[in-house]
């Protein structure tokens, strides 16, 4: 058998916690650089694989399967296709960035580390999962890092916050773990052997009835996760009450579990009933990329700007995948890294501002670029990269998303489109007031700019925000054969057939190269 | 050589992006005046290198030519490939050589700024998006330009962000342009969906094979939402005036010269698709016409020296959009030449102004200039008379080509080139009244004012672009048609439209020479007196005064009845549906289940024998219950 | 069945050893001073030996001994084994109760004894009159228990309601089984089935009442809901040292009873009874949910929660024979969370403590990262979070119920899973998330907790248990599997 790179992306960060929690209570002062010293591991082996990945194959590669316990058919069997390689670089990516952010934790500091370290290998089980008892397993235990961090490390109202992300979110999950377990029922009644094996699924049979059933179920844990209008209400609070890192690795990695879930397993298990739902799916996303939007205008709080506009961007996402066009497929996935990016950004920037001033209200604020350039400038990079300019990443996501959903879903699309246009009105506007015009309030005249830590952690997105918008072939050549499988499946088992052009096979072989 | 240049054509979108990469991270570094060096040297590079890959076209070389760079999207069939045609080749010379003369002019009107380096980087910024946009060989490549000259734009007018105007100028101007924008987004969609990629090469190509004339119409109006926004005209024209918070080359390079026209270009690249579509078109000539008028009358009574030249700006553009939308391209196409020359040329000459006077802006407060600031003078002069369409000047053969291609046209055309003409005078009215009060008459400066001529690196691109204003318009002429034999390849397959010739075409441009002279002498007695009062007109009609002077409140209006209810209804979303309802609803569930629970508390009294009752009953339940489902 | 009186001392052997341990307490006591150090030794020794016998019953061939009185099964064994554990637990989470209590401290550990060997008798009994007969000797041990300290009017008061109302359930099972011998003439389970198997029975009320008051009996004893009344007040009542035990205990053997009498007994009669346990389980985990939300003391939050445990083990009954692995699981590691809780608990209000209000436990994880660590893991794992036993138990059950067809109910256990998170996470909440309440005077910091002695260790064991069983729950599954009754 080959070297178990997966299981060893997994166990890696478990490890790491481990280690930093046997660190002697002494050595304060230590946990911090270990635990980001350790998150380099899995950020070297996440770039690995994605080097050594093969572009062009849309199945699982570098798959391992162990029996976890037979006689339930629960196994531990790991694989990484296109879809999943982007979300473990993401990860891996963030996790050691918002550790870095964290220098000012005090309260706990060994704890801090352990938790974020225990939620990075949740969730890169999360996406490696191929059974779906692990999946299930990694997907709720993420729940109780993320209930610390907000709760014990957040502000004022952190407790509210944290109750409420773990109840809206449980709430979800347990339908689905009904389903997950009907699912396995099932398969065992049709060969004799019980298996949550996501391969096995593949291939249940079902009346459509208990598919729709079953996809509801699915469906509502993952749109609770997304989270898409209207049961989005948790994410606010989360978001404004958690500290930085636990916001950069929310709205960076933990919404995405939604949107990845909904395309790994809503529409590979569940074809049919995906195509009935599309309107359902659509209408929601459509709703919350205009509410989210319309709601983030007129926020007073930094970061609760930031957190709707996450409602906004994730209903793209969703649009984009329930399209099932390869353009939509494509643009959701890409724009699942795109949010991970720049959102988790946003929240790094407004922590930053945080720490120096201790407020995060844009009232508070006014004429920063005068005393902070480089910190305005990274903001502005950062929002205009959210808002979609091209040449930067946002675009790409979801210039994919508006044109694909509009090959059949065409006017959501073009209400969608009106979001690109209030993504403007709240991110420029919101610019304005915290950093044009002179420096009305003298608590702001003396805030230092960014320091060297600062600049290097936001360089770092700022550069894959760039890649990403100039070149984001490295991430669509992966993505593409494996959101064309999904595309593949869904036609085979329905009646479904994706409509000129939003399949690749439809795209006109570009002009004579010179 | 050529061949060379034209098969590596993004060298020419290279050169100012590498200045622009160089600039942000060693800008403050290298500082001034060498910033501005290098930044010009890179756009000039860029010209030189235009003027090399356009040779084989100047010789008469028709094929164009695609160079495909890099693959970028490949599922929209959106890669990045340049297209070298000559309307790409004249949009190249025209941008970068209009730009190397207002980079070098802003070497010395930024003298001093704290930020020179950054600003020259947007600079470079905008003249690589700018380039990228006209080289464009697909919509998705066409949208990137777009959008980044959009940001330049944002990021230059609010260069001096400690203004709080300047500031909201700026976010009014990119989001009044995303207004736009997303009429262009859905442009592309319904194209994409049509023809399954975004390639010119496959789009424009016969593009009457696949879309059919309802589609290509609303193809034709979105993409004309799209240039309305970017080119400033009716009804998402309100950003332009409030750009002129800009530092002055920008006014003139951006607002005035290159990105504005950006919308005539792209209705001109698209005209494949125009031509299918007689309704779009239309459409696109009355836009044009009506905002033209409406401008200019706007720009009579404005009293900020560069707001007169912006509203001139969006009624000149209005003009290249009767142009293009009467399928006179090529007209359209050298209207925004010629614009660009005299109208950056006005541009720089007011910055000169406002330079010499010590950052005054307000016209009532200048005069006699003349004397004071001798190139400036003579060069606006020769501007003036330019815009104003006297022969044989560059803007009268482009705007007369422009009117007589209407006129030509006939049915509503003809109510088009009426208003064309009735602008004309307008037009000849406000710039002459402008350089009346600017240079003329006894000075009206306030205390303190020292007037002096600009300095040589700012009055040597004024010479320059007075030359090319005076004799910009002979490329083609009645007689000569030059700039049309030039740009016909780039039109192939599209049905142009021409002057009329003859007698007809003399009698037209009489009309128009004439409408124009009596704008002039209109303006010439009512300003140009020793004592100015105050404004002629104001006193005959005060209320229109006001209200052009105002802008017709437009701004006022939009403010009412779209920002104003937008910013309630996304409150009532965030603070009252948000919070009250949804909120409401989910910790109200929680709030119940508490309710429940504490109300059932008391149940558990502790007293023993309310339990043996609780299990008493429980008893005798549970076994009615069993016998209930089991049989008696 | 064999003429031949068959007597297998096999078969009662951890019993007797657990009497002869206790005698041998009782001894050292009348004969030396008191002398905890001794006694820890013979009930160390006594718990062990008891647990070797038993392993020998697990290899041993299954059988009925004692006029089909006693049997030896895995079913029996398993049970023995799980309750052994819990005394050895309990006993060790107790000692610092033992230890206050003197002279009565030797009386607390006979105690345990009778009562682990009447659970005992309970699980490994084939006769209706002898499991009751378990019940019985295991109740009366537990009253005595719940009020050993005498120091404190509350534990006499809780130990009384605990008395009145257990024998209140106590006449209720027996006259289950003597309605049973009415309706069938029979009390040997065994007896019971070939009855059912040979006979229709045209007019099942009777048989039908008899188990339904079976049922209801054990029950109580389980603390299922309506018949918990009795859970929470003797759960604050009596001393924090031994209530761990003795609700966790009590759940074994009374769960083992029911199965037994239900899955062995009344094959039959499975679609009756699952429908009445579905009920049970339904009005338990809700009950069990909404009550606890409200609590303000700890045990009697936990009292709560016991009740919707126990109907999560209902739900995972009804799968009849293939759901006794589910039952079994669930009983292994949720008895051990519950006992760690409850070492936590005795820490906090000290042993013979007898209030646990939740305001003790604010900002607990400054003073006693330890023990609020430990708490924290149990209420994560008793709310179900994956990666602790807690959540392969629950999933069992569900499994085990949703194969049997009872979806309702297992959309309802999850939905009602959610709720719970309320009150399993507001624990957290205080001992992590909120600061202590200042002190009055100044300098006076709020108390620090420790885990003292053998409770260390039990927590130790576990956090080891919920930790290890969570994330490779396959060797206690595999152990569990096959251990159905005869």
């Amino acid at each position: 058998m080959d070297f178990p790179i997966l299981s060893v992306l997994v166990l890696l960060p478990f490890a790491a916690a481990v280690i930093v929690g046997l660190l002697p209570s002494r050595r304060k002062e230590l946990y911090l650089p270990v635990g980001i010293a350790l998150s380099f591991l899995p950020l070297a082996a996440s770039i690995w694989l994605f080097a050594v990945f093969k572009t062009g194959e849309g199945a699982f590669q570098f798959v391992e399967k162990t029996t976890w316990y037979a006689p339930w058919g629960v196994s531990w069997h790991l694989g990484v296709d296109g879809i999943s390689l982007l979300m473990l670089v993401l990860t891996t990516i963030l996790v050691p960035i918002s550790l870095a952010a964290s220098t000012t934790i005090s309260k706990r500091p060994k704890q801090f580390v352990v938790f974020n370290l225990l939620l990075e290998g949740g969730l890169l089980g999360v996406f490696l999962s191929l059974d779906l008892f692990m999946f299930f397993v990694f997907f709720e235990v993420i729940l109780v890092p993320m209930y610390f961090i907000i709760g014990v490390w957040g502000s004022d109202r952190r407790i509210y916050a944290a109750i409420k992300f773990f109840i809206f979110t449980a709430f979800g999950s347990a339908l689905m773990l009904a389903g997950i377990i009907a699912m396995a029922l099932m398969y065992g009644r049709q060969t004799g052997q019980i298996s949550f094996d996501y391969l096995d699924m593949l291939n249940l049979q079902m009346s459509y009835q208990t598919e729709l059933w079953l996809f509801a179920a699915f469906a509502l844990a993952f749109a609770i996760k997304v989270p898409m209008f209207p049961l989005h209400t948790w994410l606010p609070d989360a978001h404004v009450e958690a500290p930085t890192a636990g916001s950069v690795m929310l709205a960076g990695v933990l919404l995405k579990m939604g949107t990845y879930g909904l395309l790994r397993f809503n529409l590979m298990l569940f074809p049919r009933a995906t195509v009935d739902a599309v309107p359902i799916l659509a209408v929601l996303a459509v709703i919350g990329i205009v509410y989210g939007a319309a709601v983030a205008i007129v926020q007073p709080d930094l970061k609760k700007l930031v957190a709707y506009s996450s409602v906004s961007h994730l209903g793209f996402i969703v649009l984009g995948i329930f399209a099932l066009t390869s353009q939509g497929l494509q643009g959701g996935v890409v724009q699942m890294i795109n949010h991970g990016l720049s959102t988790g950004a946003l929240f790094l920037l407004v922590g930053m501002i945080y720490e120096r001033r201790h407020t995060k209200k844009i009232a508070d604020f006014g004429g920063l670029a005068n005393v902070m350039p480089l910190y305005a400038g990274f903001f502005l990079f950062t929002a205009l990269a959210s808002i979609g300019l091209p040449g930067l990443n946002g675009f790409i996501g979801e210039f994919l998303v508006l044109i694909g959903s509009f090959v059949t879903l065409k006017w959501f699309a073009i209400v969608a489109a009106s979001g690109v246009v209030l993504a403007a009105v709240y991110l420029l506007w919101a610019y304005e007031r915290v950093f044009t015009g002179p420096v009305h309030n003298p608590a702001n005249e003396k805030l230092l700019d960014l320091n060297a830590r600062e600049i290097t952690m936001l360089g770092v997105l700022a550069a894959f925000m760039l890649l990403l918008g100039l070149y984001p072939k490295i991430a669509l050549d992966r993505i593409a054969p494996s959101t064309e499988l999904v595309l593949d499946r869904i036609e085979a088992t329905t009646t479904y057939e994706v409509p000129y052009p939003g399949r690749i096979a439809d795209i006109v072989g570009v002009s004579a190269h010179e | 050589m050529a061949d060379f240049v034209i098969r590596n054509i993004w060298l020419i979108i290279l050169l100012p992006a590498v200045g622009t990469v160089l600039l942000h991270f060693l800008g403050r570094r290298i500082g001034e005046p060498w910033a501005g060096w290098i930044a010009s040297s890179a756009i000039g590079g860029s010209f030189v290198l235009g003027l090399i890959a356009a040779m084989p076209l100047f010789a008469g070389e028709a094929e164009a030519h695609v160079v495909h760079v890099f693959d970028w999207i490949p599922a929209l069939g959106a890669n990045a490939e340049l297209l070298w045609d000559p309307l790409s080749a004249l949009m190249v010379l025209v941008v970068s050589g209009v730009g190397t003369l207002i980079h070098i002019y802003a070497i010395g009107y930024m003298h001093g700024d704290e930020r020179f380096g950054r600003f020259f980087t947007y600079l470079n910024l905008f003249a690589t998006s700018m380039l990228t946009l006209v080289l464009a060989n697909n919509f998705a490549i066409l949208f990137v330009g777009w959008e980044l000259v959009g940001l330049c734009s944002y990021l230059l007018i609010s260069f001096w962000f400690v203004r709080p105007s300047a500031a909201a100028a700026g976010k009014k101007a990119f989001i009044v342009n995303r207004i736009g924008d997303f009429g262009f987004l859905i442009g592309l969609m319904i194209i994409f969906s049509t023809f399954g990629t975004l390639s010119y090469s496959t789009v424009l190509h016969d593009p009457g094979s696949l879309l059919g004339a309802g589609a290509a119409t609303a193809v034709g109006f979105l993409l004309l939402v799209g240039a309305t926004g970017k080119s400033a005209q009716l009804p998402l024209y309100v950003w332009l005036p409030d750009a002129m918070e800009g530092p002055t080359p920008v006014s003139a390079l951006i607002h005035a010269a290159t990105m504005v026209t950006a919308g005539v270009f792209m209705v001109a690249r698209t005209s494949a698709i125009y031509a299918l579509s007689e309704p779009a078109s239309i459409a696109v000539a009355t836009i044009g016409a009506l905002t033209a008028l409406f401008a200019a009358s706007i720009a009579i009574a404005q009293t900020d020296i560069k707001r007169v030249l912006a509203y001139s700006t969006i009624s000149q553009l209005g003009y290249m959009f009767v142009g293009v939308g009467s399928a006179a391209y090529v007209a359209g196409v050298f209207h925004l030449m010629t614009h660009a020359f005299f109208k950056a040329l006005l541009f720089l000459g007011a910055g000169s102004v406002i330079h010499g006077m010590g950052d005054e802006q307000d016209i009532t407060k200048m005069g006699g200039l003349w004397s004071k600031m001798k190139v400036t003078a003579w060069t606006m002069l020769i501007a003036t008379v330019a815009i104003s369409g006297i022969p044989p000047f560059a803007g009268f053969f482009s705007k007369d080509e422009i009117l007589g291609s209407a006129f030509g046209r006939g049915g509503w055309y003809i109510v088009l080139w009426a208003i064309g003409l009735i602008t004309a005078g307008l037009t000849a009215f406000y710039m002459t009244r402008w350089f009346v009060l600017v240079f003329l008459g006894k000075p009206r400066w306030d205390e303190g004012v020292h007037p002096h001529e600009s300095p040589k690196v700012m009055t040597v691109p004024l010479l320059v672009l007075a030359i090319l204003s005076v004799i910009g318009g002979f490329v083609n002429t009645p007689f000569k048609k030059g700039l049309e034999h030039f740009l016909e390849p780039a039109f192939e397959g599209v049905k142009l439209a021409h002057e009329p010739e003859g007698a007809l075409l003399w009698l037209l441009a009489g009309v128009s020479v004439l409408v124009a002279l009596i704008g002039i002498f209109v303006a010439w007695t009512m300003y140009n007196r020793p004592e100015p009062t105050a404004e002629p007109l104001a006193a005959k009609a005060p209320n229109l005064w006001r209200r052009m002077a105002n802008g017709y409140y437009v701004d006022d209006v939009y403010g009412t009845l779209i920002v104003a209810p937008g910013k309630l209804l996304s409150a009532w979303s965030a603070f009252v549906f948000d919070k009250k309802i949804i909120d409401g609803f989910v910790n109200g569930v929680g709030i119940v289940v508490r309710r429940i629970s504490a109300a059932l508390s008391p149940l558990q009294t502790g007293y023993v024998r309310n339990y043996a009752l609780v299990l008493a009953a429980g008893i005798v339940g549970f076994v009615i219950w069993i016998i209930g489902t089991g049989g008696f | 069945m064999s003429d031949i009186v068959n007597v297998s001392y096999l078969a009662v052997g951890p019993e007797i050893i657990l009497t002869l341990g206790a005698v041998a307490v009782l001894l050292v006591d009348v004969f030396r001073k008191p002398s905890p150090r001794v006694h820890a030794w013979i009930a160390g020794f006594t718990l062990a030996l008891a647990g070797v016998v038993a392993g020998f019953q697990w290899t041993a061939e299954p059988s009925v001994s004692f006029s089909g009185m006693i049997s030896i099964d895995r079913f029996g064994t398993l049970a023995t084994f799980i309750i052994l554990g819990v005394a050895a637990l309990g006993l060790a989470t107790a000692w610092g109760m033992v230890e206050r209590l003197g002279r009565r401290g030797a009386e607390s550990i006979v105690l345990v004894f009778m009562a682990a060997a009447g659970f005992q008798l309970m699980a490994t009994s084939q006769n209706l009159m002898m499991i009751f007969l378990g019940l019985e000797i295991a109740s009366l041990s537990l009253y005595v228990l719940a009020g050993i300290s005498r120091e404190r009017v509350q534990a006499d008061e809780a130990a009384l309601k605990y008395f009145l109302l257990g024998s209140f359930a106590s006449a209720v099972f027996v006259y289950g089984v003597a309605l049973t011998f009415a309706g069938t003439g029979h009390l040997s389970i065994l007896d019971l089935r070939q009855f059912f198997a040979t006979y229709v029975v045209l007019r099942p009320g009777v048989t039908l009442a008899a188990m339904a008051m079976l049922i209801i009996g054990l029950a109580f004893k389980v603390s299922a809901a309506p018949f918990h009344v009795w859970a929470p007040d003797a759960y604050q009542g009596s001393p924090a040292g031994i209530v761990g035990f003795m609700a966790a205990a009590a759940k074994v053997g009374a769960f083992a009873a029911l199965a037994r009498i239900l899955i062995a007994g009344f094959p039959f009669y499975q679609d009756v009874w699952s429908d009445g346990l579905a009920l049970l389980a339904a009005i338990s985990i809700t009950v069990g949910m909404i009550m606890a939300i409200a609590q303000t003391d700890l045990r009697r939050m936990l009292a709560y929660s016991s009740v919707a445990h126990a109907g999560f083990i209902l739900t995972a009954l009804l799968g009849g024979p293939g759901g006794l692995a589910a039952v079994w699981f669930y009983l292994a590691v949720y008895t051990v969370q519950l006992i760690g809780a409850f070492a936590v608990v005795s820490s906090v209000a000290g042993p013979m403590g007898a209030q646990s209000p939740l305001s003790d436990y604010t900002g607990l994880a400054d003073r006693s990262p330890f023990l609020a660590g430990a708490l924290a893991l149990f209420m994560v794992a008793m709310s179900g979070v994956p990666l602790t036993s807690g959540f392969v138990a629950k999933f069992a059950a569900f499994a085990s119920a949703w194969a049997a067809g009872y979806e309702w109910l297992v959309i309802l256990a999850v939905l009602a899973s959610v709720a719970g998170f309320f009150f399993y996470l507001r624990v957290i909440v205080l001992m992590y998330m909120q600061e202590p309440a200042v002190a009055e005077a100044p300098g006076a910091a709020p108390a620090r907790f420790q885990a003292v002695g053998a409770v260390r260790w039990v927590l130790l064991i576990a956090i080891a248990v919920t930790l290890l069983f969570g994330i490779v729950p396959g060797p206690l599954l595999d152990l569990v599997r096959n251990a159905l009754p005869l």
